[in-house]
């Protein structure tokens, strides 16, 4: 499992994330591939084929992490994100294992 | 909309060098970036909201530092943050000399009207495909170092990295800082092919410090028990839905050993790190001139004496043209500036000459240096193809293996460009747009068709160069009328 670096790192106070359901505590600045992989779910999205995709890159070239994220306030539908680009906030609400062919 | 003057996409050394040298002679200046800040993926930073004591303190990346800070403390320049550019628009028939940029960031997409444009877009991890190098855990070594730079994060317990580029000792090391297991770090090429920098003493007298930097890593290691090996890669990535253990083969005169010689190591984490592509989508897009080079990342744009490309008022800079490193793409940053100056009327001939000047003297031993470093970085094609099995996975986005697209090539003998590759195969024509796999499709077919990699071609880019939800493209139309 991953773990945050605490030697000489200072972090603001925890906020919380939902990840498949589940309440997660991140801290402002965390990515969501933070996030995912502190939660131990490395699997993004799911290819047509059924195959699980994950972080790879991680610098927003490859699209591998894609997972289905909303947040509160945008009063929208769920949006495709690449996980390693986008930063978390309160009560942001991340689905992973989606299909790219699925309605989100 | 008056456009603005100088338009730089990617904030990594060479952006900023750039934008520095730009604003000092009065331009203004838009420098664009998927990140939230400064420093590129050499210096990416840690978010604002985490603070790191004694962040990369190293000696061999303080001059990097310096630029960043004047970067970053300089007001006249402006940031665009967490914005992709996604292409150039067709020119605006009232503003022909002006180019558009169609960007997408938190706000949805825009465009932005720019006199000159500067592509200082940088590289990513050369991705060679292997038997299950699908698997979660299978990471660049490049996306193992940016979590624990930026987000001070290990992303994993046991590590292995594989490749043949020194940047994984850096990462390794890294990691174990970091309180991470490495169990291995091994690289393909015998220890003498990387040794054969020793014939160039003056050259490495010059750059002593890299060296140092690589001994110091070495000597951390060795201390740390964590096995280097020369002439030995992973095989094969084992587990079931995430990596549970690689498997190692050694090479001897570059072929793999037998089956029953090879070991599994234990790991959950694999770092590949064999060397680097360029980004030069955006260039291409715009219909700028690029040759192929193998070692210095594949389709690198062409540029002048003054990083200008084939297109009027694009230019670039940094690993764009070719892989080099930080600090060649720093020196090329300044160089296009000057020459945007120059095309400008901002600075005559002979003024833009005489700033240039010690510019291209450095320029020309680092230069040298990234020659030699990108020779003993990459292995002979040989190493790549016998990873490259039926079995394995060539384009991850679209599912379609080495045996399918080598099937396709048989069958269809008319199949000479990438092009027409991808419109049989639909390699590259999935979510990464061809940034992984074009590389491979390139010289597979050149292989295939004994023809040369200029002749294949690369794939064509497209605007827009990376996806981007129609929805947010649908919000802007709607905002415009």
């Amino acid at each position: 499992m991953a773990h945050r670096i605490e030697t000489g790192v200072e972090r603001q106070p925890s906020l919380q994330i939902e990840i498949d359901g589940v309440a997660v505590r991140v801290h402002p600045g965390e990515t969501v591939a933070a996030a995912l992989l502190l939660a131990g779910r490395e699997h993004c999205y799911t290819t047509r084929d059924g195959e699980p995709r994950s972080l790879f890159c991680n610098m927003g070239s490859c699209f591998e992490c894609l997972v289905a994220v909303s947040v509160p306030g945008e009063a929208r539908e769920p949006r495709w994100r690449r996980a390693c680009m986008t930063p978390v906030s309160e009560g942001m609400r991340v689905r992973t294992g989606k299909c790219l062919q699925e309605t989100l | 909309m008056r456009p603005v003057d100088l338009a730089i996409v990617g904030a990594g050394p060479a952006g900023m060098a750039a934008a520095l040298t730009a604003v000092a002679h009065g331009l203004r200046v838009v420098v664009i970036d998927e990140q939230q800040q400064a420093g590129g993926q050499i210096l990416r930073q840690p978010p604002a909201a985490i603070r790191v004591r004694n962040w990369l303190r190293d000696r061999v990346y303080r001059r990097q530092q310096q630029l960043l800070q004047r970067a970053q403390q300089d007001s006249r320049i402006e940031w665009c943050w967490q914005t992709t550019v996604l292409g150039f628009l067709d020119r605006d028939p009232h503003d022909p000399a002006s180019q558009r940029l169609w960007l997408h960031g938190p706000g949805g997409t825009s465009e932005l009207a720019a006199r000159s444009v500067l592509v200082a877009a940088g590289c990513h991890d050369l991705a060679v495909p292997f038997p299950g190098w699908n698997l979660p855990g299978v990471m660049a070594a490049g996306g193992l170092q940016a979590m624990v730079k930026s987000q001070q994060l290990v992303p994993g317990e046991r590590f292995v990295f594989a490749g043949s580029h020194p940047l994984q000792l850096i990462v390794a090391d890294q990691i174990r800082r970091g309180g991470g297991e490495v169990a291995a770090v091994l690289f393909a090429q015998p220890l003498g092919a990387m040794l054969g920098v020793r014939k160039r003493p003056l050259l490495m007298l010059r750059h002593l410090g890299k060296l140092l930097h690589i001994g110091g890593v070495m000597w951390r290691l060795w201390r740390a028990g964590i096995p280097v090996r020369f002439g030995s890669t992973v095989v094969a990535a084992e587990g079931e839905r995430q990596l549970a253990a690689v498997r190692v083969a050694r090479l001897r005169d570059g072929v793999f050993e037998p089956e029953q010689t090879r070991e599994d190591i234990a790991c959950d984490h694999l770092g590949v790190c064999y060397s680097f592509l360029v980004a030069s989508e955006l260039p291409r897009q715009a219909g700028a001139a690029v040759s192929w080079s193998a070692e210095r990342g594949g389709w690198i744009v062409d540029v002048d004496g003054w990083q200008r490309s084939s297109v009027a008022g694009l230019y670039a800079a940094g690993e764009t043209t070719g892989v080099a490193g930080a600090d060649v793409a720093r020196e090329e940053g300044e160089l296009a500036a000057l020459a945007v100056l120059q095309d400008q009327g901002v600075l005559d001939a002979a003024q833009a000459e005489k700033l240039a000047a010690p510019v291209r003297r450095r320029l020309s031993s680092l230069g040298e240096f990234a020659a030699v470093l990108a020779q003993i970085s990459l292995p002979p094609w040989g190493v790549f193809e016998q990873l490259l099995t039926d079995s394995t996975t060539l384009c991850k986005c679209q599912g379609i293996s080495v045996g399918e697209f080598g099937g396709l090539l048989q069958e269809h003998s008319t199949i000479a460009t990438a092009n027409s590759a991808k419109l049989r195969s639909r390699t590259g024509m999935g979510l990464c747009q061809g940034r992984y796999c074009g590389y491979f499709v390139t010289r597979l077919l050149a292989r295939h068709n004994e023809i040369s990699a200029a002749e294949v071609g690369p794939f064509s880019a497209r605007s827009p160069v990376k996806p981007v939800p129609i929805a947010d493209i649908l919000a802007r139309e709607r905002e415009l009328g």
